[in-house]
């Protein structure tokens, strides 16, 4: 149902692609024809180097988990495309103990390719399934224990792969040609997946885990796509790679190797393609021009002594240096098509360069989901001035319920026994002096954490203890007390992971409701205080959820700001149709905004109603203010124990 | 399994258990000082081991050997944090693990420059190819003294946490840093303090190893690195403890499939141990004694 | 010399990014004072603390201590100085015991096992739990024990942020009437409260923090009589 990509990314993607592609061609077409074979190895070489990367790139730089391990993968590639094309009466020699019809086996390249990224990802899906299901830092070490792994199953399994000593005779198949075209095809993949909806997904879940599960990522099934995919390619890259080094044994896909291919990663850019093949670029030039050095050379009348180990030295120092000085990388996330269109855009803004959309935006476009209630405001081009407060409780059973909810953390009791209602288009307000426990309901309500007691229904089905993307996606948004942003996506991309439909015509409406249009391609980190409340909301509101969960929306914002909320929020609730759950403390605005409130106090109800009658409820203000000792009301059951 | 080759066993157990206890303690010491996963780490041992070589000159007691072996570890893991780390204290958890990463790399070179390529041998005394006859049973001499001095470093150690002010500060540190600062505990102090018990623990770790490989070479460091990294992920990352505990669960568990194991899946017996560890992670992903993370 | 200011903030600004969390702001505390900070959430009373603690850096303004700079300085060497935080949600160390706790509350000023009995006599109910875990305490005893691991350090001014916070009003009466013990043997205090009223009670002045701005302050008594602090804090009207 949904689109692979965003309006206008497809295109983007191709054309960036493009613009990679054309140099490189050049390149190959100067090389080849110089008739140099030193140089034509060296180009290989650097394309199949650049071809790995790019495939770690695919994993590493768009979900933000080191990986120390996809060299297996391309081992895994690489001895696959070994034992297919080896001519049988060599591979006979060499292992003597091979299945018959193994041993007489002789694929092509395009075969020998395509199993060993077929290997490789079948290895991958299994480890994986393992391994996103750990925290990020044993995610690492995963990684590692992964490397290890495949040196040592490369090394013992002598019947397969002749141990320690390696296999030779692959025939060299691997041309200029065959390398580019590999090259390229990697690049266009990298750069297809980097804008698709579920690589965006991806990075938003890279920026963080559980502002994109709110926004309904699946992180785990992302992870695990992504994972499989980029060992697809470093199988196919292994196999490229075997049949162009034509000898080879497990200590190739060892420690040396990682250490190289990371650190042309690290030093080019971790999150853009093109930073990706930059920095394989930099590093072979760099290692190119050392190893000559490294071997002694003359320098007209200057004769420089052979240095050992210069090249690892300088790579090794690279890192550190550009670790220290450009932590994001050469090229950081910015693609190469970005940072011309950058320059062209005219000189120096902040921020990202637009795609420009391929259609018009879908103006009568069904949504995807039936609005939850027929909308009774007539719609009004611009956002409408606030409506007075339509009352429709009272209209059949709440939307999201919760029943009875209590919830402990290490014996601190956050919440006993709350109930409360969200009714078709209502605006709830959830107030309470800190420490009450409306972060922690609202937690409950969107899944972050299970109640310990008590059910959260909604639209009728108990959803406590569901994941927070699983709520997301049955039609609960939120937004968050300390804003979470994706730092180093855009504001069209925030727009473009969270939104159902992004080219559809509310999508358009909400952003220009909530002002965001001057700030559609500034990066979420560079945003302005109020601008990035706003783009918290746009994000959840763009999912036409059922239900909104705002989380203190308007903190930090002054009078006019927070009347300006006001009126967003009731023209999302009216235009898209959806009950809103407000938690703040600016008393006045939840006293215009909400047709009912709801206090708590300590973990419990103490008033509930409407604004006027909370107003002036003595709980609540003893709630907020205390009562002086000497006033204090007989002791109810909440004093008088010890409780913390 | 007889009774006999059970005892056996369980000093052997021990004795590579408190080896990757000293390890994975040394690594969890600065992670929970500094947030960072340092991977020049295993480089401690290797310097460790260099230093000795280096020492043996003549016919250099092994005793002092050792004691020069570590004190170069300590201090170079002292070093390594003014130099490198230092300047990155506030850098993401990714850019410290490539810094170090890298760091890694320099020194390995060097010694692979430096010295050789190849492993060089180092001297051990003969008393630790015998046997000692305990209670009827063969007991190996550097298994027992091995686990007997592994055991007994973790016991100070203990003790030093346990009992002085600056493990105590040590151990706020690590539970709540900035509270730490707070009740006037000297940031870089304390960080310099856990680089050096780290050094200090490789150090040890470094001298034990070497004494069960006979060898130094330039790339010796890595497994060392991955047994820490393992043992601490299974005890729970952040844990002191937990990382004691990981490091003899590991040690057993190894010690129990060479054991264990046929002859034609031995060369496996350090993949199998490897997957077991992600078999422990995948049920329980905060390790053993470790907290839960947040909800995904 | 009595009528110097002990601390003095002076036209504090201080922001997280693009949130400028405090906007010039300014107060003072004199020696054996208790001087309240109050008002609603996001007002930026823990950020006040935390620039007076050195735990974030202040991008504009100065506060003094004694007459010299505290802003720009680590936060160990401020505790040194005499300023001593008990923070929000007491921070224990909770794989310490209660004993450990304190000690560590004494580092600075070279306080062992030993001292810690002259300050357990102060809490009684401390020194019968001291081989426990911190963890294990319940919330009023943990405020207790936050409070005389801060005391450890034989601090001149003692800053509280929200010590009321998820107590009982029992307890909280225990610890308000311990904050005034306090301040009878000497220590000066600065009190963050969210719990108006028992703060007025104990405090000499108070100052109101609202988005980042004092927009009140002076005596305890005449600020407890007005009503505009409900105004401020229930939102009928707005700033100043």
């Amino acid at each position: 149902m949904t689109r692979p990509f965003a309006p206008g990314r497809l295109r983007q993607s191709v054309a960036g692609w493009s613009m990679l592609a054309v140099p490189l061609v050049l390149v190959a077409l100067l090389v080849h024809g110089s008739g140099r074979p030193l140089a034509e190895r060296t180009l290989i070489s650097f394309f199949l180097d650049a071809a790995l990367v790019v495939g770690m790139q695919m994993f590493i730089g768009n979900s933000g988990i080191i990986s120390f391990g996809h060299v297996a993968f391309m081992g895994v590639g690489a001895y696959t495309a070994a034992l297919v094309t080896i001519p049988p009466d060599i591979k006979v020699q060499q292992l003597p103990d091979v299945p018959a019809w193994l041993g007489d086996l002789q694929l092509g390249l395009i075969p020998a390719v395509v199993l060993g990224a077929l290997m490789a990802a079948v290895i991958a899906l299994i480890v994986g399934g393992a391994l996103v299901r750990m925290r990020e830092s044993a995610m690492a070490m995963g990684t590692l224990a992964l490397l290890v792994f495949g040196y040592s199953a490369f090394s013992n399994w002598s019947s397969l792969t002749r141990g320690t000593i390696g296999l030779y005779g692959v025939p060299n198949n691997s041309t200029v040609w065959v390398t580019l075209v590999a090259l390229l095809a990697t690049l266009l993949l990298a750069r297809l997946y980097r804008s698709s909806r579920a690589g965006m997904r991806l990075q938003a879940s890279r920026e963080d885990p559980v502002a994109a599960a709110a926004s309904g990522v699946n992180v785990r099934m992302e992870r695990l796509g992504s994972w499989v995919l980029s060992a697809a390619v470093m199988g196919a890259g292994g196999a490229l790679w075997a049949q162009s080094y034509l000898a080879f044994g497990p200590d190739a896909f060892y420690f040396d190797i990682t250490f190289a291919l990371l650190a042309m990663l690290v030093i080019g850019g971790r999150a853009s393609v093109t930073g990706a093949v930059a920095g394989a670029a930099l590093i072979t030039i760099v290692t190119d021009m050392l190893t000559r050095v490294e071997q002694g050379v003359s320098l007209g009348a200057l004769s420089i002594p052979a240095v050992p180990g210069l090249v690892r030295f300088s790579i090794a120092l690279l890192i550190i240096l550009a670790l220290v000085f450009r932590p994001q990388g050469l090229f950081g996330r910015w693609e190469l098509d970005d940072v011309l269109r950058r320059v062209r855009a005219g000189g120096f803004r902040r921020g990202a360069p637009a795609p420009e959309p391929a259609e018009a935006p879908s103006v009568a476009s069904e949504p995807t989901e039936a609005p939850s209630v027929a909308p009774e405001v007539e719609v009004a081009a611009a956002a409408p001035a606030p409506a007075a407060r339509v009352g429709r409780n009272g209209d059949g059973p709440p939307v999201l319920s919760a029943e009875e909810v209590s919830k402990s953390f290490e014996g601190l009791h956050a919440l006993s026994g709350v109930s409360l209602g969200v009714g078709r288009g209502d605006v709830l307000g959830l107030i309470g002096p800190n420490g009450s426990g409306k972060t922690t309901l609202l937690n409950v309500l969107s899944g972050i954490f299970p109640p310990d007691a008590g059910r959260v229904r909604f639209l009728g089905r108990d959803i406590g203890g569901s994941t927070p993307h699983h709520i997301a996606r049955a039609g609960i948004a939120r937004t968050f007390q300390n804003i979470r942003l994706f730092p180093e996506l855009t504001v069209r991309e925030h727009i473009e992971v969270a939104a159902i439909d992004p080219g559809s015509a509310d999508v358009h409406d909400v952003i220009s409701w909530l002002g965001l249009e001057p700030v559609l391609e500034e990066l979420g980190g560079n945003l302005a205080y109020g601008v990035q409340r706003r783009v918290e909301i746009a994000r959840a509101a763009v999912r036409r959820p059922s239900v909104l969960l705002l989380d203190e929306p308007a903190a930090g914002m002054n009078e006019a700001e927070s009347d300006e909320l006001l009126r967003d929020i009731l023209a999302i609730r009216d235009r898209l149709g959806c009950s809103v759950l407000v938690v703040d403390h600016d008393l006045r605005l939840i006293m215009q905004l909400c047709e009912r409130i709801h206090v708590l106090n300590e973990g419990r109800t103490v008033a509930e109603g409407e604004p006027r009658e909370v107003a002036v409820d003595p709980a609540v203000v003893e709630a907020y203010l205390g009562t002086p000792r000497k006033d204090a009301s007989p002791p109810t059951d909440r004093e008088g124990d010890d409780a913390g | 399994m007889s009774a006999r080759e059970l005892i056996q066993q369980l000093v052997n157990a021990l004795s590579l258990g408190s080896i990757y206890a000293l390890l994975a303690l040394g690594l969890s010491v600065v992670y929970g000082v500094m947030g960072m996963l340092n991977f020049a780490f295993g480089e401690l041992v290797t310097i460790t081991g260099y230093t000795m070589y280096f020492v043996s000159g003549g016919n250099e007691s092994f005793l002092l050997m050792a004691l020069v072996g570590i004190a170069a570890s300590t201090v170079s893991s002292m070093g390594m944090e003014l130099v490198a780390f230092r300047p990155l204290r506030r850098a993401s958890f990714l850019t410290l693990l490539f810094t170090s990463f890298a760091l890694a790399q320099i020194i390995q070179n060097l010694f692979r420059q430096l010295v050789s390529p190849r492993p060089k041998g180092v001297p051990v005394p003969d008393l630790f190819n015998e046997a000692v006859t305990i209670g009827g049973i063969k007991i190996g001499v550097l298994p027992l003294i091995t686990a007997g001095v592994g055991i007994g470093s973790l016991l100070l150690l203990t003790l030093f946490f346990r009992r002085s002010s600056a493990g105590l500060a040590m151990r706020a540190a690590s539970q709540d840093f900035v509270t730490a600062r707070l009740m006037g505990i000297p940031a870089n102090r304390i960080i310099s303090l856990a680089f050096a018990i780290s050094g200090l623990l490789a150090g040890i770790a470094g001298v034990l190893w070497v004494a069960r490989l006979t060898s130094v070479s330039p790339a010796m460091g890595f497994t060392p690195l991955l047994q820490a990294f393992i043992a601490s992920v299974i005890g729970g990352l952040g844990s002191l403890t937990g990382a004691v505990a990981g490091g003899f669960f590991l040690g057993f568990l190894e010690i129990l499939l060479q054991a264990t194991l046929p002859s034609g899946l031995l060369p496996f017996a350090q993949a199998l141990t490897l997957l077991a560890i992600v078999g422990v992670l995948y049920v329980r992903p905060q390790g053993l004694l470790g907290r839960r993370a947040e909800a995904l | 010399m009595a009528d110097e200011a002990l601390l003095e903030v002076a036209d504090l600004s201080v922001s997280y990014g693009a949130i400028r969390a405090l906007r010039g702001v300014s107060l003072h505390v004199r020696e054996g004072e208790i001087v309240a900070v109050l008002g609603p959430n996001g007002a930026g009373k823990s950020t006040l603390l935390k620039a007076i603690t050195g735990v974030v850096r202040p991008h504009g303004g100065a506060i003094r201590f004694l007459g010299e700079r505290l802003d720009g300085h680590t936060p160990e060497s401020i505790v040194r100085r005499g300023v001593s935080m008990v923070p929000e949600g007491r921070r224990l160390f909770p794989g310490l015991t209660v004993q450990e706790n304190l000690e560590v509350g004494g580092y600075t000023q070279r306080r062992g096992a030993a001292d810690t009995r002259e300050v357990l006599e102060t809490f009684p109910i401390l020194a019968d739990r001291a081989g426990q875990m911190a963890g294990t305490l319940s919330g009023g005893e943990q405020q207790q024990l936050a409070i005389a691991r801060s005391l450890m350090a034989r601090p001149r001014l003692m800053l509280l942020d929200e010590p009321s916070l998820g107590l009982a009003p029992l307890i909280v009466d225990r610890i308000m009437s311990l904050l005034t013990d306090l301040r009878r043997r000497g220590v000066t205090i600065l009190l963050v409260e969210q719990n108006v009223h028992r703060a007025l009670e104990i405090a000499d002045r108070a100052y109101v923090l609202a988005v980042g701005q004092v927009v009140m302050g002076g005596d305890a008594a005449d600020l407890a009589r007005t009503g505009s602090l409900e105004r401020t804090y229930l939102g009928m009207a707005s700033g100043p």
